[in-house]
């Protein structure tokens, strides 16, 4: 008798969970679909963490709150020798709250690292902010847009763009990296299997991918941040909530954004995605890539018309005059005029009456002005277009108005460094001297001579 | 309402014979809001005397520990005057004259019977010499010689019991509180520590101590105190309670049919009321030791049987002599022919 | 007296010796800081990693050891009462501050043990962490400069003139502030040197950082030692100097090298130092050994309040109510230097202005007894020097015994005795 309710009780039990792991799941599912985070038990998560997250429950709001009050005060105190475990720890608490893991990789990259007067210390802490991300952040969601967003981000801007002074040595450090791994521009054809494992292990690249995104838009210089900008941005519109491989809609959030960064990336690309790198002689400079400017204009086409927003229409109006001047600097007159054609077939609210001469003059002359706010790449594709028509004069024999374009870029390179009085400025966004900018215009013209067919077709 | 502490005021009616003097005591246990709840011991009075065997006797609950406790200084008596040698019970100074066995074995367990006995004879102020002398004595009086360097969370009950007798003797003390004294002990254990009871008594010393075992009591005490619900319900001589002053008996060989026969004619004649004869029959203790005896000669066992023949040698140099002539072994031994 | 402290206080020993508690102690504090390198993780220098190990396995010991303390403390009286060894013990002639003192030794000597050996480890691990084949030389000399070290900031002697309230100083673009430091006689030849500095800009960037020359000159040679850097803003920076005879002068300058441009983005900062922790001179005060051997002794202080906290909560409470009790005021004294009574004022359009008013009276007033009630352990908290590298002076480890050990141990030890001495044992009856 006894044991007959013993055995009940046990039967009882059993039922009763099971029937609660019913409901746990329905749970889930009606969390999931309610938007209600955190949805998802964590995947790929060590054992550890799986079952403090799950153990803690709400409290690990509570103790990730600490933990960030306790940053708050460190990083005020400029005791930051803590700070990457506390993060570490706030992360790994909150696992799918996307914020933590930006603002976290954010304040790492962007905060922390100015704290510190010597490059090398900043860039580990840009490089902290990176892994961060990359290494822990996406492993955890990889289906986040937004987190693949504010990882390119750290590249486009902390590592690419001149707000940091210390950003030409993070863009040689990212290079030399790169470089020591590819043994060049982009990925040879046939890699070896260490380098192969470096990028997938180390940078989390994937070989695969980044060959389908040099056939697709490029190819690029890998070498750069803006490429990598691309690269996770490209991925990140990809790697949408929902099926495996289905490319997100625009109005999956954070998708927006990728395609945003794609945008500007692809715009930098074209602006200064030639690298002449030497690490031995400190060689770091960086000219357009006249040939990408089909890809990038069908992205731009394609983006506006998934959108149809009047954002994006702007932006692509403020390419294009950037695309015009570059290419009239060297010298491809025939191919800006189309294209300021096609603007003012497109934007109706242009002024119609100013003539492509008037264009072109009236910018040179407002650079030229505001030549303190011009940002390097655009005044290097000046410079050098101009010493680059240079070159073919002289080699037509025109040395007379070779002579003048040199003038010319020599004068404008001048009054663009005039404009930078501060040492910090100059730091942040100085141009290569004028012989070095004349070597990469040699060069382009050597080359160009040389390949009569465009370098995209040969690919 | 406040407890009277009057039993803390030294007692100015002190004399050397009466050791613990107590009147209209009374102990009240209260809740957690302080409210009565259990009155365990209700007004009672009585003084033990020097070098007397006072026994406490009552069933469970019937307030013989509390008592003691008060007896103790662990607990403060609600109302009533309690003295301990003329002092309050709580006076740490007349406390290097007690020693106390409690009702269960309280030891440190993960401490040897040999540095439980040195902790408290440090704890008395003994020297060295005069500690391990006297440590060695009580080990061997109590049989635990062979045990002494074990833990004694590894010791049976029994040798539990002995271990907390040792150290309710190490400080040679005048007053002894022994609480059931015999729990716990094999028939041979109880009647060692019934011997041993009496032998302290012998030597002057004043025993108090609770039973609900009536055999122990009657034994071993001078004089008792029945409890019931906090109350002394009787209290006197143990021969005076128990003695049957108009009936007597007497004691022969037995004899031939006819001649018992003459002498019950004579009986009836003289008294004018049939007498009753039977066998004296010893009592199942003393069966029982008696036979176990014949077994086990030699008390070497782990379990230890105690020579209590001889008390520990300090405790006999140190021993007062009495003028308490009125010891009350012979009755024992007689009424037990 | 001190033979039956000694006796109990050995006693105490002994149980917690054999009882395997002190074992398990011992064993989890090793498994946790030598398991520490393996988990933490640092921004990746050597120094990032060592003030990190520092910091937390100091910390782990320090929590350990505390919550080991109170725990035990809390149960060396209650443990006993429940056990009713009490009962004898107190049958025999011993004073309730007797037991209390015995116990407190007892358990301060096994607090002291663990300390020990704890501090050897975590010094021992230190050493191996940094050691030769693992840093270079010149990671090791700037650790021992830095970190490893015992360093005080030196006050100018001649200040920023700090009249009529000013706090702060600026210097313009182009403008200069100067200190003058007086090099400390026990500073040593060869000791390191440093200037640390902190300020403020006009700028709205908050971190923005300025570039800024620094001239210091020593009163007998005469060209200055000159270095240009760019800093951040509300940073402390340190400068190594050039090393400078004890007794002598220092002549520190800043010169504010920004410059106006027309254009350019950041207009020039005028730097702004403060009067009291503008620019210091931070000199090395003694070496790491001694530093940390007062850093121990910080925390052993805590550990005798903790104890005697552990007691007299054991002697009120059964040992379940003393822990609970016990860690609830550690809890409480961890808070109130945390929140402030305004953190908790009740605001007057959630009640009417009167019971608002009552309500925040009555914060107040808990708030301040509770400051009051409870010891101002964050004042001798080692971790606030230690990891940096902070001298902890020894006036320091002894104000912490006075307030910490003698003064609120001294009062727990008064209330613990006064109570054990009143408490009755043996309620309940069999």
């Amino acid at each position: 008798m006894k044991n007959l309710a013993a055995i009940f009780l046990i039967l009882a039990a059993l039922l009763g969970l099971w029937g609660a792991a019913r409901l746990h799941e329905q749970l889930w599912d009606y969390r999931a679909r309610h938007q209600l985070l955190p949805a998802a038990p964590l995947e790929n998560a060590p054992p550890l963490m799986a079952f403090t997250t799950v153990a803690l429950g709400g409290f690990r709001g509570l103790i990730a709150d600490l933990l960030w009050l306790r940053i708050i005060r460190l990083q005020q105190e400029g005791r930051i020798f803590e700070i990457a475990q506390l993060a570490d720890w706030i992360t790994k608490l909150e696992p799918h709250f996307t914020t933590v893991w930006a603002f976290q990789a954010w304040n790492m990259a962007y905060n922390i690292s100015v704290l510190f007067p010597d490059a090398e210390n900043r860039w580990r802490w840009v490089n902290n902010g990176i892994r961060l991300l990359r290494d822990e952040g996406l492993r955890y969601n990889p289906r986040n847009p937004n987190l693949y967003k504010e990882l390119g981000w750290l590249y486009q801007h902390k590592i690419g763009y001149i707000m940091d002074s210390a950003h030409p040595f993070y863009r040689r450090k990212l290079a030399e990296t790169m470089q020591a791994v590819l043994h060049g521009a982009r990925l040879e054809n046939h890699p070896e299997d260490t380098d192969l494992q470096r990028l997938r292990e180390e940078l989390k690249l994937d070989p695969a991918f980044m060959r389908q995104l040099d056939a697709e838009y490029g190819p690029f210089d890998w070498r750069l941040p803006e490429t990598h900008a691309l690269y996770w941005a490209w991925l990140g519109r990809q790697a949408t909530p929902g099926t495996p491989g289905v490319p997100g809609t625009p109005d999956t959030p954070g998708v927006r954004s990728c395609d945003q960064m794609m945008l500007q990336c692809l715009s930098a690309a074209f602006r200064q995605g030639r690298l002449d790198f030497d690490p031995a002689t400190d060689l770091y400079v960086t000219t357009p890539r006249l040939d990408l400017l089909p890809q990038v204009m069908k992205t731009y086409e394609e983006v506006i018309a998934r959108y149809n927003e009047r954002f994006f229409r702007e932006i692509y109006a403020n390419f294009l005059g950037e695309a015009i001047i570059i290419l009239h600097s060297y010298g491809r007159v025939s191919q800006a005029r189309e294209i300021y054609q096609q603007v003012l077939r497109r934007y109706p609210d242009v002024d119609r009456t100013i003539s492509y001469d008037d264009f072109i003059s009236a910018n040179f002359a407002a650079m030229q002005k505001n030549a303190g706010d011009l940002p390097p790449p655009d005044a290097v594709a000046i410079v050098e277009g101009l010493l680059f028509q240079a070159c073919r004069r002289k080699a037509a024999g025109d040395l007379a108005d070779a002579t003048e374009d040199e003038r010319r870029a020599r004068a404008f390179r001048d009054i663009y460094m005039q404009a930078r009085a501060s040492e910090d400025h100059r730091l942040r966004t100085g141009l290569p001297e004028l012989d070095m900018l004349r070597r990469q215009a040699e060069r382009r013209a050597q080359e160009e001579t040389n390949a009569v067919i465009p370098e995209r077709t040969a690919r | 309402m406040q407890p009277q502490h009057a039993a803390l005021i030294n007692d100015p009616t002190f004399s050397p014979e009466r050791v613990i003097r107590a009147e209209t005591l009374t102990k009240i246990f209260r809740d957690f809001w302080r409210r009565p709840k259990v009155r365990a011991v209700n007004a009672i009075a009585f003084n033990v005397q020097a070098g007397e065997v006072f026994g406490l006797l009552g069933p469970n609950g019937s307030g013989k520990t509390t008592t003691l406790r008060m007896i103790l200084g662990l607990l403060t008596p609600t109302h009533g005057t309690l003295s301990v040698f003329g002092r309050s019970p709580r006076d740490v100074e007349s406390k290097a004259r007690i020693g106390y066995l409690p009702e269960e074995s309280c030891l440190y367990p993960y401490l040897t019977a040999r540095e439980i006995l040195n902790f408290y004879g440090r704890l008395f102020n003994l020297r060295r010499a005069a500690r391990k002398t006297c440590i060695d004595q009580l080990l061997e009086m109590t049989g635990l010689q062979h045990a002494q360097h074990r833990p004694v969370g590894e010791f049976s009950k029994g040798m539990a019991r002995r271990v907390g007798l040792a150290q309710a003797l190490i400080n040679d003390p005048d007053l002894i509180v022994l609480d059931e004294p015999t729990a716990g002990l094999d028939p041979v254990g109880c009647r060692q520590v019934k011997d041993l009871i009496l032998t302290l008594a012998r030597r002057g010393k004043t025993v108090i101590l609770s039973s609900h075992l009536l055999a122990d009591v009657e034994h071993v005490c001078d004089r008792v105190a029945i409890m019931g619900d906090g109350a002394i319900l009787v209290q006197g001589r143990v021969r005076d309670l128990l003695e049957q002053h108009d009936r007597c008996r007497l004691t022969f060989p037995t004899l031939a049919p006819d001649r018992l026969e003459a002498v019950m004619q004579v009986l009836r004649r003289e008294t004018g009321a049939a007498p009753v004869v039977d066998h004296p029959a010893r009592t199942l203790e003393q069966f029982f030791i008696e036979t176990v005896g014949q077994v086990r000669p030699e008390p070497t066992a782990p379990t230890g049987v105690a020579p209590t023949e001889g008390l520990a040698e300090f405790l006999r140099m140190n021993t007062k002599q009495t003028s308490n002539a009125q010891h009350p072994t012979s009755n024992i031994e007689q009424d037990q022919n | 007296m001190l033979l039956k402290i000694l006796a109990i206080s050995g006693l105490t020993l002994r149980t917690a010796i054999r009882s395997r508690v002190f074992g398990l102690l011992i064993a989890m504090v090793v498994i946790c800081i030598a398991g520490l390198p393996f988990v933490i993780k640092s921004d990746g220098t050597a120094a990032g990693q060592t003030q990190l190990f520092i910091h937390y396995a100091f910390g782990l010991t320090m929590t350990l050891l505390s919550i080991a303390a109170t725990w035990s403390a809390a149960g060396a009286i209650s443990l006993e009462v429940a056990g009713r060894q009490m009962h004898v013990l107190v049958t025999k002639p011993v004073h309730a501050a007797e037991i209390w003192l015995g116990k407190w030794l007892g358990l301060m000597t096994i607090n002291m043990v663990m300390l020990g050996l704890a501090g050897g480890l975590i010094y021992g691990l230190l050493h191996w962490n940094t050691r030769n084949a693992v840093l270079s030389a010149a990671d090791q000399v700037s650790l021992r400069e830095e970190i490893l070290t015992a360093h005080s900031l030196i006050a100018p002697e001649q200040p920023i003139p700090s009249g009529a309230g000013r706090t702060l100083s600026a210097v313009p673009p182009g403008g200069t502030q100067s200190w003058i430091f007086r090099v400390p006689e026990r500073v040593g030849p060869g000791d390191a040197l440093f200037l640390q500095f902190q300020f403020a800009t006009s700028r709205i960037e908050r971190q923005m950082p300025v570039t800024g020359l620094w001239l210091i000159g020593a009163d007998n040679s005469p060209k200055p030692y000159r270095t240009l850097g760019s800093y951040t803003p509300h940073v402390g920076h340190a400068l190594k100097l050039p090393p400078a005879a004890p007794g002598q002068r220092l002549t520190v300058t800043y010169k504010n090298v920004e410059t106006a441009a027309p254009g350019t983005p950041g207009t020039p900062a005028t730097v702004l130092f403060a009067a009291d922790t503008g620019a210091q001179l931070l000199i090395r005060e003694s070496g790491f050994e001694s530093n940390f051997t007062r850093a121990l002794l910080l925390v052993l202080a805590r550990l005798a309040f903790f104890t005697a906290l552990g007691l007299t909560v054991g002697a009120l409470f059964s040992f379940p109510v003393a822990v609970f009790t016990a860690f609830a005021f550690l809890f409480i004294t961890g808070l109130s230097g945390w929140i402030g009574a305004e953190a908790l004022m009740a605001e007057v359009d959630l009640a009417p202005a009167w019971l608002a008013s009552l309500l925040n009276a009555a914060t107040y007033g808990i708030i301040q007894l509770t400051h009051f009630v409870t010891p101002p352990l964050a004042r001798f908290e080692p971790l606030n020097f230690l990891p940096t590298g902070a001298f902890i002076p020894l006036t320091l480890v002894g104000t912490a015994w006075g307030i910490l050990a003698l003064g609120y141990g001294g009062a727990l030890a008064v209330l613990g005795i006064w109570i054990f001495s009143r408490r009755e044992m043996g309620m309940t009856t069999v």
